[in-house]
């Protein structure tokens, strides 16, 4: 029989004045299955740590099951013990009988009984603990940046070091839409000398290597391993070995012809401001009045772009620089002008003598403007020409990448983060990042940080000459068992389970799996199996607990 | 070519000072992670929820405190502050003053038992005065490292007083009358700055009557009212005890005088008000406002389900706050420019974010710019790098910030702090 | 509701022969699957056939179910890369158990056609067994009256029993001595075309029935419902609800559901145990029956499958004690599959619920602890 040795803490007083432990060590001494039973007054303490150290090794303990505090707490401090003292720290089982006994069931005695449930329920299980190895495997450094806006060339250059090869692929020019734009707001720098900078930069560093017109074929592997397909100018193939993979492929602005209020492409002189600033401001002589109608297609997606309201002032500023004595008229609902920089901004744009009129509804015609106020009350103003400030929305390529990376998307349509608050450009499948404009609608100053973010999360987690450590207590697939029904597929939240389709069974990803066991709650047949939590492990824990 | 120190140095442990520290550490790098409270996590962790899915904000941040207490790279230094820095990029010496706290983190498990015995009882300044403290004391339930500090400021034996209540009541050895401050020096290669922010003070725009009348209160004091481990234990109660039967919630308050849009009350407004609607059965919720900013993509969707529940929407401009019979009277002009006034229990007000009072400081330690609010300077087309070389900015030490956005600054702030550092 | 109406001038079987062997001839399939009569008479076989000579003696409309149809294609089926068209005669059960299999990877529908019927039930197969003759003849009448008595219990409780929720391709429908043909998917127009058939006539009498049919069917069900409800009411009442079974799992084997490769139930980690442990519980519970683990076969095989039960008893009819387990299942089913608003098989772009992760939904299932 293995020799397992329980150790209680008293936790000073924590834990010795609330659960009486001697009275634990009385019922649990009858247990056959108990070699020894050790007492400290703190175990995490360093002479807690010698005292447990030196135990194992005295005693010649197999296995050990410590009643302490929260394995949230001290778990990792007594498996690093057990590391030093020459046992495998997963043949360990922690009892919380701290947070779960002493401080939450005030009747000593009934918070006794419940610790000597908590402990046999330990007991019975640590004889099915299988020794878990943490496993190490060889990865690459390269970054394949998919998108070559200011998104991804800023990645790119975050990305660039010495021992680090970095592949942009775009399917177009370089640039993105940074080509269509005239001048960057609030600074009103010329877009152009930016981009031209940046691309100059790109072309000429040594670890980037630049695709242009290139397509992804396909892309296969997982964090550290990917294999990536690419079909380039010339229509040669070229395959890159990348451990990480950084989607940067942009939004697109709101196209508005299925909204019939607004006119677009039923009257003249009805522009989109991408329109307007690509190449309607360039050609001809402005007008003499103009109006910028904000919030479009809002209502539609389901969501506030942020950069609209900014934007049609930029535009009125630029309409004013070429022509000075043209009338500008903002129909907006609200103004969103978020951070520090934009309300002086609007400040100077009023004090140019653009007009702000807010507007409840509103139904374009031919150069003329039908609103509501938000009083109620209908107005009309005669315009020359109307530039409708359209919302982001997700690109066309989306939905494509999403499925060849196997990616979700959210409500909207852009690729759905990892966390919205804690992980924003990351998604579920460890080694895929996200930034920019397909991550949902941002300004240029957001899509420069989330490109760096992106950046950041790569040269942290994928370093040149080092190797990946791999979790432990990950899943496992009986392939005698498995009858590919791909139930547990579907179920990974993390990408870590596919389908072989030869053999017709599926196959865990140690690289990607963390061991979550949603496979192995899901699977009809118990042929996933979480490897440290398996069904016995489970089965004779309850079965001690509920004896 | 001189080796670079390949150490960093990270000031401010709030958000987006973890992150940094995680992802540094993550690579393989020293961290030193500065904190002057003596707890960590910052002004998140005052939150009960976060916008729009309304997650547990102490949830989210826990594990991710915990990494950074087990992670072996980073040395999380609590009570401490920088007092010089000298060197450049790559090469960076910082003196830094480390305050004793006198209890030790080694043997302190954090179970409390020398809270009660101790005579002192302040104002505790993490629940915005709503609940009283100890000198040794720690900010709230839950506050990492989960061990006490002594405001020596406070303690009766800096009055001279012999008293050992906390000492004699501790069964680990914990207390430390003796400990002293220390000063430390470090040497790094790169320096990120997420000293964060404060909440404006409201009592200096006094058409709203904060700090007169009992029922205003800012936005920090009704978020702890409806944190659960707050001084309420999330019940949100009126000074005198009872729940309020109607509620207004004030924008832009300073957003004139200041100059701009702190870009997070819009949202964190409309949480309360799910708050409210969520706790208090019937009550009714009123906002006024002047522009609506809800910029992101699940934004719109949780301010449309506050206006299911229907709270009432005024915009509203020149708004008086005034103590009435039944309670506190709101006088304002509309945005038709009408005059009206409602009649409410309870006021909460939502001041502007401002930079934290330590950031002029640190910019002078540093020698880095401010720019005219106070804020951090950053660089045109780099948004989180300072004026010098291997210093960056993260967090609202820069400029009012979602969560969000506060990581993917950190995020972006270690990769380039990463990146400076390579030979 | 518009199809094709024709006169049955032989009988139904060779009706519908007619029309498979026209399709075959006219090559728009490579082969059939269909039941045929096996030689010694008492029982059917799903024949995958190629030759047309066979098909001569196939029965589409056969009065027992020995296999269920869906089980039998995933044999066919399972490793896809199916290059032959076939066209499969099937039971609208058999049918939803088939999509339902497909969502789970066990069937490979790529080139397969159904077609489904009217379907009058089927007698249980060991009754069969002792008198072919008696039953052939009657089915014929079962199907003119549309009658019960002496059908699968579950066959008389059945709703599903025509074209309502079946995925075919193109339904036949009885009436009156006539042959209905209803086209169900774009792919039935190509069919009709070869047939030279129309669908231009009005189908409404049909329809009628089917539904007279339905609300008696619904309301037979119903009270068998209930009735199984009071007899299934705690641990005590299921013990003897379940008290004839001998562990045969025959229920698990003829499932077209259950498709594992190894029941888990029949796992060495689940079913065998150490004398010791048997002693431990035995000395716990005062005694434990063998073999062991009885019941929590069959609710781990409810828990399972439930979601994707078709109810069509197959199961019921493969237990050699009587044990009304279709019937339980079929409940079990129908209880489990209302809450997620999920009818198994009814289509195949449908998500199985336990693949799919809903925040916001069975609040009315949850404690009563502060809801958001």
């Amino acid at each position: 029989m293995t020799k397992v040795g329980l150790f209680l803490c008293e936790c000073g007083p924590n834990i010795a004045e609330a659960v009486d432990l001697d009275k634990v060590t009385e019922v649990i001494k009858g247990d056959k299955k108990v070699a020894l039973i050790e007492r400290h007054r703190l175990l995490c303490s360093e002479d807690g740590k010698k005292f447990l150290a030196e135990s194992i090794k005295k005693n010649g303990f197999e296995r050990i099951v410590i009643a302490a505090c929260s394995p949230k707490q001290h778990e990792n401090t007594f498996m690093e013990v057990m590391t030093r003292a020459g046992l495998n720290p997963y043949l360990f089982q922690m009892v919380n009988i701290r947070e779960q006994c002493a401080w939450m069931t005030p009747d000593k005695e009934l918070a006794t009984q419940k610790a000597i449930r908590l402990i046999r329920a330990a007991i019975n299980r640590i004889n099915y603990h299988t020794p878990l190895k943490q496993k190490e495997i060889e990865c690459s450094p390269d970054v394949l940046i998919i998108g070559a806006g200011i998104t991804g060339i800023e990645t790119a250059l975050r990305t660039a070091q010495k021992n680090r090869n970095i592949y942009i692929v775009e399917k177009n020019e370089l640039g993105g839409v940074l080509n269509r734009l005239q001048s960057l707001y609030p600074g009103m720098q010329s877009a152009r000398e930016l981009l031209q900078k940046k691309i100059k930069e790109i072309k000429s560093h040594p670890e980037i290597k630049v695709f242009q017109k290139s397509k992804i074929k396909e892309i296969l592997g997982f964090f550290g391993n990917f294999i990536a397909r690419i079909e380039t100018e010339d229509k040669k193939e070229v395959k890159l070995n990348i451990g990480s993979i950084i989607l940067t492929i942009g939004g697109e602005t709101f196209v508005p012809a299925e909204l019939p209020n607004f006119g677009y492409k039923k009257f003249e002189n009805v522009f989109t401001a991408d329109e307007f600033e690509n190449s309607v401001i360039n050609k001809e002589n402005l007008p003499q009045t103009i109006a910028i109608v904000h919030c479009v297609g809002r209502e539609k997606f389901g969501y506030c772009s942020k950069i609209c309201c900014a934007n049609s002032m930029k535009l009125a500023r630029l309409i004013k620089e070429k022509s000075k004595n043209t009338k500008v008229f903002q129909f907006y609902k609200e103004l969103c002008l978020p951070g520090k920089e934009y309300d002086q901004f609007y400040k100077e744009t009023k004090e140019q003598g653009v007009e702000f009129i807010r507007y409840k509804n509103i139904e374009i015609g031919d150069h003329k403007i039908d609103y509501i106020s938000e009083d109620e009350i209908k107005q009309s103003l005669s315009v020359d020409m109307i530039i409708l400030s359209t919302g982001l929305v997700p690109g066309k390529d989306t939905q494509y990448f999403a499925n060849l990376l196997n990616i979700p998307l959210d409500d909207y349509g852009f690729f759905k983060e990892e966390h919205i608050k804690l992980a924003p450009v990351s998604t579920i499948t460890e080694g895929i990042s996200i930034a920019g404009g397909c991550q949902g609608p941002q300004d240029l100053n957001d899509a420069v940080i989330q490109a760096g973010a992106s950046a950041g999360r790569t040269l942290s987690s994928l370093i040149p000459g080092r190797r990946l450590q791999v979790e432990a207590k990950t899943c496992e697939i009986a392939d005698s068992i498995c009858v590919g029904c791909g139930v547990c597929v579907r179920v990974c939240t993390y990408g870590a389970l596919t389908i072989d389709e030869s053999k017709h069974i599926s196959v865990v990803n140690e690289v990607l799996c963390r061991g979550c066991g949603n496979c192995a709650a899901a699977c009809p047949s118990g042929a996933a199996r979480h490897r440290h939590f398996t069904n016995q492990e489970i089965y004779q824990e309850e079965r001690a607990m509920l004896k | 070519m001189e080796t670079k120190n390949k150490d960093i140095l990270i000031i401010g442990a709030g958000l987006a000072g973890i992150e940094a520290s995680l992802l540094c550490a993550r690579a393989g790098r020293k961290v030193y992670l500065l904190e002057k409270e003596p707890y960590f996590g910052g002004s998140a962790i005052k939150s009960e929820e976060v916008f729009p899915l309304m997650e547990c904000a102490t949830c989210m941040l826990a594990p991710k405190q915990s990494d950074v207490l087990e992670n072996k790279n980073i040395e999380l230094l609590t009570l401490s502050e920088l007092q010089e820095v000298q060197g450049e990029a790559g090469n960076f010496t910082a003196r830094i003053k480390k305050q004793a706290r006198y209890v030790s983190l080694e043997n302190c498990i954090g179970c409390g038992a020398c809270f009660e015995p101790c005579p002192v009882e302040i104002d505790n300044n993490f629940e915005e005065g709503l609940s009283k403290r100890k000198a040794i004391y720690i900010a709230c339930a839950g506050a990492l490292p989960n061990a006490p500090a002594i405001d020596m400021n406070y303690c009766l034996r800096k009055k001279g007083e012999d008293c050992q209540a906390c000492k004699q009541s501790c069964m680990f050895d914990a207390i430390l009358y003796d400990d002293k401050d220390r000063e430390i020096t470090v040497n790094v290669g790169a320096i990120i700055v997420a000293t964060g922010f404060k909440l404006g003070d409201a009592s200096q725009y006094t058409n709203y009557g904060y700090k007169k009348f009992k029922n205003v209160l800012s936005a920090f004091e009704f978020e702890r009212l409806r944190a659960s481990n707050g001084p309420t234990t999330g019940i949100i109660q009126t000074k005198d005890g009872s729940p309020p039967d109607s509620i207004a919630l004030i924008h832009c308050v300073g957003r004139k005088e200041k100059g701009y849009c702190s870009q997070v009350c819009c949202l964190y407004l409309t949480k309360f008000a799910h708050y409210a609607f969520d706790k208090i059965p019937g009550v009714k919720v009123y906002q006024f406002y002047k522009e609506l900013s809800i910029p992101g993509k699940e934004n719109e969707h949780f301010y449309k389900e506050i206006q299911k529940k229907g709270i009432n929407s005024i915009r509203a401009e020149n708004i008086e706050i005034i103590e009435a019979d039944s309670g506190l009277q709101i006088n304002y002009q509309n945005g038709n420019n009408k005059n009206g006034s409602i009649a409410v229990d309870m006021v909460v007000l939502a001041p502007p974010i401002e930079p934290h009072p330590e950031t002029r400081n640190i910019a002078r330690i540093l020698n880095i710019e401010l720019d005219q609010f106070g804020f951090l300077k950053t660089q045109p087309f780099n948004p989180v790098e300072s004026n010098r070389a291997g210093i960056y900015i993260a967090g609202c030490a820069r400029e009012p910030n979602f969560m969000q956005e506060a990581v993917v600054q950190a995020q972006d702030a270690a990769g380039q702090a990463l990146n400076i550092t390579e030979d | 509701m518009k199809g094709k109406i024709i006169e049955i001038k032989s009988d139904l079987n060779t009706a519908i022969k007619n029309i498979i062997k026209t399709l075959v001839q006219k090559k728009l399939f490579d082969a059939v699957f269909v039941p045929v009569r096996i030689p010694s008479r008492e029982s059917f076989a799903y024949l995958l056939i190629k030759d047309k000579e066979i098909l001569e003696s196939i029965t589409p409309l056969p009065p027992t179910m020995p296999v269920q149809g869906a089980r039998a294609l995933k044999d066919l089926t399972r490793l896809g890369k199916l290059n032959l068209r076939i066209l499969c005669i099937m039971r609208p059960c058999e049918i939803r158990a088939a999509v339902e299999l497909a969502k789970l990877r066990q069937i490979t529908l790529q080139n397969l056609t159904f077609f489904s019927f009217d379907c009058p039930g089927v007698f249980p197969t060991a009754e069969y067994i002792k008198s072919p003759e008696k039953y052939d003849q009657n089915i014929i009448e079962k199907i003119k009256a549309w009658q019960e008595d002496g059908l699968r219990p579950n066959c008389s409780i059945c709703v599903n029993f025509s074209h309502y929720n079946t995925p075919a391709d193109l339904h036949i429908g009885f009436y009156r001595n006539h042959l209905l043909i209803y086209p169900v998917s774009k792919n039935s127009q190509k069919i009709l075309d070869i047939l030279s058939y129309r669908a231009e006539d009005d189908l409404t009498e049909w329809e009628n029935s089917i539904n007279t049919l339905l609300k008696k069917k619904k309301e037979n069900r119903s009270r068998k419902f209930s009735l199984l409800s009071n007899q299934t009411k705690g641990i005590e009442n299921l013990e003897e609800f379940f008290t004839g079974c001998i562990n045969c799992h025959n229920c698990m084997r003829v499932c077209p559901i259950c498709y594992c490769r190894q029941c888990f139930f029949e796992s060495p980690e689940q079913s065998h145990h150490e004398a010791e442990e048997y002693l431990a519980r035995a000395k716990e519970k005062g005694g434990i029956r063998f073999p062991p683990e009885r019941m929590v076969f069959h609710l781990g095989r409810m828990n399972h499958m439930a979601l994707s039960c078709v109810g069509c008893g197959s199961c019921e009819d493969g237990c050699p004690m009587d044990v009304p387990v279709g019937q339980i299942f079929s409940f079990i089913g129908n209880e489990v599959q209302k809450m997620f608003d999920y009818l198994p098989g009814k289509n195949l772009e449908e998500p199985i619920p336990l693949l799919t992760f809903k925040e916001d939904e069975l609040h009315e299932y949850e404690d009563t602890r502060e809801k958001k």
